[in-house]
């Protein structure tokens, strides 16, 4: 079989493509700088919410790209070039997490002296929590990414083993998503713990790459490229996954959940009342069905998952879920007033998706798309279902 | 992964009939009649020591104040937990299309049979009256009408436990029945035939039949995948809704399942090594198979090394002062030496799977597999006894130890998985012949074949002309040469399912989804109402503060009631569409039809209608290159 494609992307369009993200990029930067400067309060907990949301689908990207090297799948060998772009671009989550840092002391209350030395439970926690050594986790993490991501990236480019550093490397990416979310997240409540967070928002994240995967290739094939190298038997393995992914996410929520209200202790119950009380419990009767009933039942038979439609339509919804939840985890902590969008939500999205977004399309310009060197391409391309 | 290595080349599908059947079918060796005394010693042990517990009380057992769960509960997770692997292997690795896993899905899932088997003794014997355990089934008990707490996920265990056992029972003998229709077929004594030919319920390896049959292992395999996740799941909930340090922790669930998984792949290799060795077959399960098998050991040991490392971060992290205690005593208290044990067997040894030359040395692996073991029995065995034996007040600590009728009870329900794994492996094919067959590829023609027709055909036949292939591929050829010349009654009988016969023959694809679908909902809709009927309506009774219904704790039970259901609907829907259990069939008269269920491809051209031409079919038969053309009666 030939597949006369050259999956190279061509300059017109990549212009094209480029001017758009760039004006994106220029408009959100330019009026999150502006929140920043009216409204550092919200600015901070809306930007919050955007780094993490995007970072965690780069570390999706990566954390599949590793998958797929250690069980040597065949089926994604098409879109591997796609996954590697995206993890790629975690070197960015560095410079992006300039405001975040910035923020530490409108974000976290145990960043404030007075806190930690008038609350006991603080007191024994003071190693752990103090803005020097917190920088210096993070710096770590983005370190640990950074280094992995070029790795993988170009030991894949020059066609030399991944396999080894996969398994390492998913063992260190485990380990760091953990800690980070730890970090930048739970302990935005710090007297509250639990120690499945970790997975939790892990598991979200590698569910809305996965969402992000479908909707680039679904983006590439109307302008024409990868158009036949990934078919609708690529496209039902993504929505596979985006199933067992859903259900997975939905598994991890409800081991929380349900152990948390079952043992009924205050300090763990907090967090989730402060998400049940006032406008907020409409947004997790949403999380739980728009997070889980609606992708689960949609995404179970095999008829929708062949449908690129209900899948692009799935892409979107699962991002916008994705979203949502990190909302849902970051904005009770700074905001006790329910539950509100605010145009710096939409602002600071904008500005750190589409620096991403930019970070990624450089990396096409001239490239091809696919791993035109794997061996097991040809067998990739010609995968089916049964 | 290369297929290549997966099978030896050299093997044909005629000699996985036989590397396989042989087993089941040579006599008795005088080894395995010595093994299965010492196991069977083992369980009349067990019998013993149940026997003294039952007329004694449980204080025969070193459960003491403040220790309550110890042995009993730590025997019962290690067993469900060894359980595991063997539906990982045949739902998850297959949903994951991982091939390898043909030549050992069909042990492990045996060996999760009996593992659960051994598993339900514990909490069956431990509830203190054994013989009032039907108390545990949802139905009113004695003359008061009291239900069961659907609140206690002691309740969850239940429904769990005998779920899992039963799909798991299901899953197991649908797989065997291709296999067992071989041994029917190869059967030399009555006995035999008579045994096989009612346990395979006439299983002729129809298009028809592959057809559902893959549709229903397809549903089985995506119902396990979630199961065999609850169970283990629910097995954590009956520590960790509780509000004891060290039992109380939201990473329960996902690590109870890792480290299931890692215990029960563990266990695999243990017997696989043996087994292997004493049966001949490193050809069918290579040395590729038992490094994958070192490789997810790999990867599950480190997810429980996550796991531990997340629960000691935790407890540093909570600030919480009885959190700090608990796990600091772990490390260093009275049972330290279990709990570096512990690190040492699931998190350290089993780094050394890094190395491909330790992933290839089968006594390396096989001593590790037997650590892991070790090890993850202590985990059971430290989570439950170092988190109960210093309570909140000082004045109640202790420090658990076994008696010998702890010992004797856990080496017995060893015994009783031995003695039925030995049962197993004279008795059943221990590996899935038809599953192995559809891999092998090139190279099949065993040069057994007859010579090409010559004589002309003579017989009845009422229900129709019969020829044999060699090739799937001249199958499919056949099928569509017939459909062309106007032929569309077909049939195909075939060891292993052919991908295209469908497609070829003219076929739809199997509806059984919507049946599995349909009780899955009734399954669903009658544990929710049984739940909220039971507790808000007919005996409503305040429980530790929980409401008298709720979605929270409804969810566990109605997911194993949903699960139960539609698997039902899976299995029964196929045999129903299939027409079995059917135990007489006119195909059966071929005078090779033995050959459908070994190396050969069958066609069936049948008898449509008056206008039927016997005659022309058989030409055709021979044309496309069928050998042993004949006419069958009906």
């Amino acid at each position: 079989m030939t597949h006369p494609e050259t999956y190279i992307l061509d300059e017109r369009a990549w212009t094209r493509g480029r001017n758009i993200i760039a004006a994106l990029a220029a408009a959100g930067v330019a009026a999150a700088a502006l929140g920043w400067q009216s409204n550092p309060r919200q600015f901070f907990a809306s930007y919050l919410v955007a780094y993490v949301s995007f970072v965690l689908i780069a570390l999706g990207g990566m954390f599949f790209v590793m998958l797929q090297h250690l069980t040597g799948s065949v089926w994604s060998v098409t879109m591997r070039r796609v996954m590697e772009n995206v993890m790629v671009t975690v070197p960015l989550a560095a410079v992006l997490f300039i405001p975040v840092a910035l923020g530490i002391p409108t974000l976290y209350e145990w960043s404030h002296h007075e806190f930690r030395s008038q609350d006991p439970v603080m007191a024994v926690k003071m190693t752990f929590f103090n803005p020097v050594f917190y920088l210096a986790r993070t710096t770590a993490y983005i370190a640990v990414w950074t280094a992995l991501a070029l790795i993988l990236y170009r030991n894949s480019v020059e066609r030399k083993k991944a396999v080894w550093w996969s398994g390492p490397g998913l063992g260190a990416l485990m380990i760091t998503v953990t800690m980070a979310s730890v970090d930048w997240l739970m302990s935005l409540e710090p007297h509250w713990y639990s120690t499945i967070f970790g997975v939790y928002v892990f598991s979200g994240g590698a569910l809305a790459f996965v969402a992000a995967l479908t909707l680039i290739l679904l983006a590439f094939r109307r302008a024409g490229v990868l158009a036949t190298a990934v078919t609708v038997e690529h496209y039902h393995d993504l929505g596979k996954w985006m199933f067992a992914l859903t259900v997975f996410w939905a598994y991890i929520a409800f081991s929380q959940y349900l152990l948390i209200w079952y043992a009924n202790i205050p300090e763990e119950t907090i967090w989730f009342q402060h998400r049940l009380e006032g406008n907020w419990i409409y947004i997790s009767g949403t999380l739980l069905m728009g997070r889980f009933m609606l992708p689960f039942l949609v995404l179970l038979a095999r008829a929708p998952k062949r449908n690129l439609g209900v899948l692009g339509f799935m892409s979107v919804w699962m991002l916008a879920m994705h979203y949502l939840d990190l909302h849902w985890i970051v904005m009770p902590t700074v905001d006790r007033h329910g539950f509100h969008l605010h145009w710096l939500d939409l602002a600071t999205f904008m500005a750190v998706g589409s620096l991403f977004a930019l970070a990624f399309w450089y990396r096409l310009k001239g490239r091809a798309l696919a791993p035109v060197g794997d061996p097991r391409l040809e067998q990739s391309l010609d995968f089916k279902n049964v | 992964m290369a297929d290549l290595a997966l099978a030896s080349s050299e093997i044909t599908y005629a000699g996985v009939t036989r590397t396989v059947s042989r087993i089941t079918e040579r006599k008795t060796s005088r080894a395995w009649y010595v093994a299965i005394s010492i196991t069977g010693s083992f369980v009349l042990a067990l019998g013993a020591m149940l026997g003294y517990l039952f007329f004694t009380g449980i204080g025969v057992w070193g459960n003491n104040s403040p220790v309550g769960w110890a042995w009993d509960i730590t025997n019962f997770v290690f067993w469900i937990g060894i359980g595991h692997a063997g539906t990982l292997i045949s739902a998850i690795l297959f949903l994951l299309r991982q091939r390898w896993r043909t030549s050992i899905n069909r042990f492990a899932e045996a060996m999760t049979l009996f593992a659960v088997v051994c598993a339900g003794i514990y909490p069956l014997v431990h509830v203190g009256r054994p013989w009032r355990a039907y108390w545990l089934f949802p139905a009113p008990n004695a003359a008061l009408d009291l239900w069961q707490n659907f609140r206690s996920p002691l309740l969850w265990d239940v429904f769990a436990v005998s779920t899992y056992g039963t799909v798991s029972l299901l899953f197991w003998y649908v797989g065997m029945l291709p296999d067992l229709a071989t041994l029917r077929d190869r059967a030399v004594s009555r006995a035999r035939r008579i045994v096989f030919g009612l346990l395979s319920l006439g299983w002729r390896g129809s298009a028809r039949h592959w057809k559902h049959y893959e549709m229903a292992y397809l549903i089985l395999a995506g119902l396990s995948t979630p199961l065999v996740i609850s169970v283990h799941t629910i097995v954590s909930f009956d520590f960790a809704v509780s509000v004891i340090p060290g039992w109380h922790t939201t990473i329960f669930p996902p690590y109870f399942v890792a480290g299931a998984v890692f215990s029960g792949f563990a266990m695999v290799v243990t017997l696989m090594v043996v087994a292997r060795k004493v049966f001949g077959l490193e050809h069918l399960v290579t040395i590729e198979h038992m490094d994958n098998m070192c490789k997810v050991m790999l990867a599950t040991g480190s997810i429980v090394g996550y796991a531990y490392a997340v629960e000691f971060f935790t407890a540093f992290f909570s600030g919480n002062p009885y959190e700090r205690f608990v796990f600091l005593n772990r490390a260093t208290g009275p049972y330290a030496w279990a709990v570096w044990t512990m690190f040492t067997c699931n998190v350290f040894a089993p780094q050394l799977f890094w190395f491909k030359r330790i992933r290839r040395s089968i006594p390396v692996m096989f001593a590790l597999s037997i650590v892991i073991n070790v090890g993850m029995w202590f985990e059971r065995f430290v989570i439950i006894v170092t988190s109960l034996h210093r309570d909140f007040l000082p004045s109640s600590w202790g420090y658990f130890r076994p008696t010998f009728v702890d010992i004797l009870t856990f080496a017995g329900s060893f015994g009783l998985f031995l003695t039925l794994f030995l049962l197993f492996v004279r008795f059943l094919p221990m590996i899935a012949m038809s599953e192995v067959k559809a891999l092998l590829t090139v190279g099949q023609a065993s040069g057994l074949s007859t010579s090409p027709q010559s004589s002309p055909l003579a017989g009845d036949p009422s229900h129709g002309v019969i020829g044999e292939f060699e090739t799937p591929e001249a199958l499919l050829n056949a099928v569509r040469a017939a459909r062309s010349k106007g032929f569309n009654k077909l049939d195909a009988l075939t060891p292993f399912p052919i991908h295209g016969i469908d497609k070829a023959m003219g076929a739809s694809r199997s509806k059984l989804g919507y049946f599995a679908a349909a009780m899955g909902f009734i399954g669903c809709a009658s544990a929710l109402l049984l739940q909220w009927w039971t507790g808000a309506k007919a005996y409503p009774l305040v429980i530790g503060g929980k409401p008298l219904f709720a979605f929270e704790f409804s969810i566990p039970i109605t997911f194993e009631l949903t699960v139960l259901a539609a698997s039902f609907g899976a299995v029964f829907g196929m045999l129903a569409l299939n027409g079995l259990p059917r135990l007489y069939h006119p195909v059966f008269n071929y005078r090779r039809i033995h050959a459908a269920s070994d190396d050969r491809f069958l066609l069936v051209i049948e008898n449509s209608d008056a206008s039927f031409r016997a005659g022309e079919a058989g030409e055709l038969l021979v044309s496309m290159g069928a050998t042993n053309v004949e006419m069958v009666p009906e």
